[in-house]
């Protein structure tokens, strides 16, 4: 008996969020001490459809600079992966990729936002995606070093050998066995720039707007309707993805 | 290896300089700089001024006990909840739906879960509002101060909230990868009773295996930001506000207070970081 209640409540914790913030962001007027809103609409959602309307930029936003965050960071670290994997000092490289982590993310844009102000790069989108990379990048070369082992390098040896090009090597030996891992990193680099809020906030300077600053700007200007919407446009798409895969997308993690 | 091949593999080096190193390096040599004066609108050169008002004002040393008071207390609560839940729920953990909906919570940022802890718990809450319509509460007023209060309950709720689902599962994966079952059956065989091996099998081994996850955690949850911004206390600030709050002012002067504090806060996490591998390498 305790068991299942303990299990229940415990359940329903865990779906407390899905559902209160679906009920706030169909509602209208929520006065003390009525538990729920007063009046149910769908006119916040249908703000997501208003061209060029605050939540829709958000969302896009949102979604271009996680998008091309996860791609970049993926590409890049597989190869660079490669070279810290085979380096002779392996180990220094490897402190050098973990050291972005120590520093709390809104640390890490207090210290880096003087530069990004020098060379024009902040309020700018493009700043916003190479300040998400300082987070992501290294976490994909720290993610790849898994799969950079002697059996992996016998491999492609013995495809180099056999006299394959370099490039047929990696579209037929490399890219095959480390597809599942290129795209757990995809998603999981797609997830560091979709939940970022500190380097967004410091070196967007407040004027790239996705979804986490648009959250904090609804909470402050007491527009609950709108941060539970925005909240849950942030949280539903990882939650499906999850219930699809979990074990492939949060592996390792 | 070709003379092109090593020249590629440079190439591929610099950039992993130039984007993950250079930027967090640079950052720190400028932050340096500026809390001794040598650089920012208003440097004079060289001075300890800075580094004087941060250490004197006592807001530092507030802030970073008040940090490590929340981190220890959110960290402590959230293991021993989800050592609890691990070793209770193991079988709903392996299949069914705990197995799935478990994860569900790590889809949540920092930021959303603020939002969520203030929505429920401040006095015109969700929480407030049901023990209103039960009859429990007479006044809104009456209602205790869970949010914005100097216990940081608010905080310490959300991070562990945050943390549990993730420690559960950690706890879960390590018990499955040791093969726990299987020394459980040993000791039940010796004679063992369930609390003995919990104890002494189980809790050691589970909490060795995860330390560096619970030392990570704990780093985590020192330098958060967007929760107690939500909803921390006006009176104690947890580091990463103060530091920010520093920047935003309109005094010029406190930024390179603002600089020293995020600089000492790096320092002070490398040395705990430190301290704890030095530690687990010697019993390892």
């Amino acid at each position: 008996m305790f068991r299942k209640i303990l299990l229940s409540t415990l359940l329903s914790a865990v779906l407390l969020p899905y559902v209160f913030f679906g009920i706030l962001s169909l509602g209208q007027k929520w006065f003390y001490p009525d538990i729920l809103p007063q009046r149910f609409t769908l006119d916040n959602w249908q703000q997501l459809l208003v061209r060029q309307g605050e939540l829709q930029v958000g969302l896009l936003l949102s979604l271009v600079l996680g998008v091309g965050v996860a791609l970049l960071s993926t590409l890049m670290g597989f190869v660079v992966s490669k070279e810290i994997a085979w380096a002779k000092h392996k180990n220094r490289w490897l402190l050098l990729a973990y050291w972005p982590f120590v520093l709390a993310p809104v640390v890490l844009a207090i210290l880096v936002q003087r530069f990004f102000l020098f060379t024009n790069l902040s309020g700018k989108v493009i700043g916003v995606l190479l300040g998400q990379l300082m987070l992501a990048f290294p976490y994909a070369v720290i993610l790849f070093q898994s799969f950079w082992n002697n059996q992996v390098l016998q491999l492609e040896q013995q495809s180099l050998t056999l006299g394959a090009s370099a490039g047929y090597t990696l579209r037929h030996i490399l890219l095959p066995l480390a597809k599942p891992l290129l795209l757990m990193c995809f998603f999981q680099t797609f997830l560091i720039s979709w939940f970022e809020y500190g380097l967004t906030q410091f070196i967007g300077l407040g004027k790239i707007k996705t979804l986490t600053i648009l959250v904090f700007k609804y909470v402050n200007e007491a527009n609950i309707f709108y941060a539970a919407l925005a909240s849950l446009l942030i949280m539903v798409p990882p939650a499906i993805l999850l219930w699809f895969n979990k074990k492939f997308v949060f592996k390792g993690m | 290896m070709s003379r092109t091949k090593k020249t590629t593999g440079l190439y591929w080096r610099f950039l992993f300089l130039l984007l993950a190193v250079l930027p967090v390096a640079g950052g720190l040599v400028y932050g340096l700089a500026n809390s001794f004066g040598l650089t920012g609108v208003l440097s004079t050169g060289f001075t300890l001024e800075h580094w004087h008002q941060v250490l004197s004002s006592s807001a530092l040393l507030d802030s970073l006990a008040y940090s490590i008071y929340i981190a220890l207390v959110a960290s402590s609560l959230a293991t021993v909840l989800a050592l609890f839940l691990a070793l209770y729920f193991k079988k709903s953990l392996h299949r069914g739906a705990l197995s799935y909906l478990l994860f569900l919570p790590l889809t949540i940022p920092a930021m959303i879960m603020g939002f969520l802890i203030f929505e429920l718990l401040t006095k015109s809450g969700l929480l407030s509002r049901i023990v209103y319509q039960a009859g429990w509460l007479i006044d809104l007023q009456n209602f205790p101060s869970l949010v914005h209060d100097s216990w940081g309950f608010g905080i310490i709720l959300a991070h562990v909230c945050m943390e549990v689902p993730f420690l559960t599962l950690l706890f879960h994966a390590i018990y499955q990868e040791q093969e726990l079952h299987l020394l459980k059956a040993v000791s039940e065989n010796l004679g063992a009773e369930k609390f003995y091996f919990l104890r002494h099998v189980a809790f050691p081994i589970l909490l060795k295996t995860a330390a560096p996850n619970l030392m990570l955690y704990f780093i985590f949850i020192l330098g958060s930001y967007e929760i107690p911004l939500l909803i921390g206390s006006q009176q104690h600030q947890m580091v990463a506000v103060l530091a920010v709050q520093k920047f935003q002012r309109f005094n010029l002067l406190d930024i390179p207070q603002g600089y020293a504090i995020s600089v000492a806060f790096t320092g002070l996490v490398l040395l705990l970081l430190l301290l704890f591998f030095k530690n687990v390498s010697r019993h390892v």
